[in-house]
């Protein structure tokens, strides 16, 4: 059984550096852990900024993972792999694969 | 219990507090963040030194593009987004391979090659909308701050630059074609002002760049259009080819080169935009002058032949009443009326070699003795005098005159025997200021003896009053024993003149 796609939504500041940092390290992590079953959609604050009241967000890079449920946000530069890897539930995912 | 009640009410507030602090970050209250930094506390500010320069690469023309060492498209501004065709959130976070021709993959992997620095330029395909190949030249130009591994870029969209070259080539090539062409040919822009003539053009007209059709072309004058409703003004004609009809042939005035007036068949076209939108015009002209001044030129002779025929008929009508009055038989009318015909024909045969312009006295003197000199060559001597120019009337009546002179002489006179001879010459007698006149003398010598005449007949009234009356001269016939002799004296005017 295939398991359900991510979808995944991250909002950053431009061209500033943690934002930076927060695609590639998401990036990386996806395609080491979910090969290809995921889509990520990369949102900048600064060009949209009404996005920001929309869904929520308090501060730039923040994540939020859509699907599977829960929903769970994450705000940082997404450097911390193990805190990632435990908000978007991949560690059981993992095990159980 | 009550420890656990404060317990609760501190940590209510300390909720309220927080959520009142997020409450005035989301209402934009506040314009700055303090976080802890690798020395202390450091000040965000929402808009700092460096919004500006944000703003210009947020705004500029130019994509940006900050891409990591393995292709992820980390940042893009707007410009990438309208030259991918795509919107941003597709574009981040992937790979720029993707929006990459593969033909051009070399090339970028070799810009993306670690490690990372400015300066590298090349010129790659990307897909664009629609997967449109947009060339384009990309050149990494900053490294982001320490520990990520990632160069910024400008890519410069060059299809625009590559329309303008094949536009400006496209224009050169129009630009030979017009001034190679044979055909007067001028290009008019959407507002009917001349931008471009072919070098035939500038030579029937002269240049009117800049100027507008309605100041170059007068009138028409002539309306020979193809469709059914004939344009009544040039306004018309341009106004339908600036709307995208075409008008073929119709006649116009225009100041030619050397600011005489000249009559051209005008067609007019529209020019056509890439999007086959009228954006102009194109006007070729054919220079009709000459056929029109032909055209002039034939009417007018049409003219002057219908009057000329009307009054050689009137003279053939009072040379056969006068010869049959004189004549006292049938043949002798017949001969008579045959030989007048003939020197009537001789006379105009002249004028008609110079298109009814005029005549020269020789001609008109020595024409009419032609039937007489076959056989008596040597008996008539002509001297010849100064050239003397004839108007037709005036050449026709001197033509006849002496036919009947010659006549008169093979007949009564020193052409009737076999020794008779007969001398003719012209001169200019009187002062060269003014009143100068052409005097003609006919003088018989070695003839029978002579008689004047019992009666007067046409020949002789011809000779007496119709030279004298046409020229407004003097003729005088004198029957002297050693010969007959006329005199005519013939003022220059304008029928006679040098």
């Amino acid at each position: 059984m295939r398991d359900e796609p991510y979808r995944l939504h991250l909002y950053v500041a431009g061209n500033t550096e943690r934002s930076l940092r927060a695609v590639r390290n998401i990036r990386r992590l996806c395609d080491e852990r979910l090969h290809g079953n995921y889509s990520l959609e990369v949102f900048d604050l600064y060009q949209e900024p009404q996005l920001a009241a929309d869904v929520q967000v308090l501060a730039a890079p923040t994540l939020i993972k859509l699907l599977p449920l829960p929903v769970r946000r994450l705000v940082g530069d997404l450097a911390n792999r193990d805190k990632v890897v435990a908000a978007l539930g991949l560690a059981a995912r993992t095990a159980l694969s | 219990m009550q420890d656990k009640d404060a317990e609760i009410a501190e940590l209510k507030n300390r909720l309220s507090e927080m959520e009142d602090a997020l409450q005035a970050i989301r209402g934009g209250e506040v314009d700055a963040f303090v976080m802890d930094g690798k020395t202390g506390k450091q000040v965000y500010t929402l808009r700092g030194a460096d919004e500006s320069y944000r703003v210009l690469v947020e705004r500029m023309h130019e994509s940006a593009v900050t891409v990591s060492s393995d292709g992820t498209v980390l940042y893009g501004n707007t410009a990438l987004a309208i030259l991918l065709g795509k919107p941003l959130p597709q574009i981040v976070g992937g790979s720029i391979f993707d929006f990459v021709s593969p033909g051009s993959h070399a090339a970028l992997r070799d810009m993306l090659q670690p490690p990372l620095k400015p300066g590298r330029r090349r010129e790659l395909i990307f897909i664009g909308a629609k997967d449109e190949p947009c060339p384009a030249l990309m050149s990494t130009a900053l490294l982001p701050a320490d520990g990520i591994d990632a160069v910024t870029a400008i890519i410069t969209d060059l299809r625009e630059q590559r329309r303008m070259i094949e536009l400006s080539a496209a224009e050169r090539f129009a630009r030979s074609v017009l001034e190679q062409a044979t055909e007067a040919v001028i290009v008019c822009d959407g507002g009917g002002y001349v931008v471009q003539m072919s070098n035939a053009a500038e030579g029937l007209l002269r240049d009117v760049r800049g100027m507008h059709y309605s100041d170059v072309f007068h009138q028409v004058v002539d309306a020979r259009p193809d469709d059914m409703a004939p344009p009544a003004r040039v306004s018309d004609v341009v106004g339908a080819a600036l709307q995208g009809k075409t008008v073929r042939n119709l006649e116009v005035t225009a100041n030619g080169q050397q600011e005489e007036f000249r009559f051209f068949l005008l067609s007019a076209g529209p020019l056509l935009n890439s999007h086959d939108q009228p954006m102009g015009c194109i006007l070729t002209l054919t220079n009709v002058s000459d056929r029109r001044a032909a055209e002039t030129r034939q009417r007018l002779l049409m003219d002057e032949l219908n009057h000329r025929v009307k009054n050689t008929l009137a003279a053939v009508q009072s040379i056969a009443s006068h010869t049959g009055r004189s004549a006292p038989s049938i043949d002798a009318f017949r001969h008579d009326f045959g030989g007048r015909l003939l020197a009537l024909a001789r006379a105009h045969d002249l004028l008609t070699q110079q298109a009814w312009h005029s005549a020269m006295l020789r001609d008109v003197l020595r024409g009419a003795l032609a039937p007489f000199l076959s056989d008596r060559r040597e008996r008539i001597r002509i001297i010849d005098g100064p050239r003397i120019q004839l108007t037709p009337n005036a050449a026709v009546t001197l033509g006849m005159g002496v036919h009947e002179l010659a006549t008169n002489a093979a007949k009564y006179g020193a052409l009737s025997n076999t020794a008779g001879r007969v001398t003719l010459g012209w001169s200019l007698e009187g002062p060269a200021a003014g009143g100068q006149a052409v005097e003609i003398v006919w003088q018989e010598s070695d003839g029978p003896p002579v008689k004047a005449p019992q009666r007067r007949g046409f020949g002789s009234r011809l000779i007496e009053r119709g030279i004298a009356g046409e020229f407004g001269g003097r003729v005088e016939m004198d029957y002297r024993p050693e010969g007959f002799c006329c005199t005519a004296r013939l003022p220059l005017s304008e029928k006679a003149y040098l």
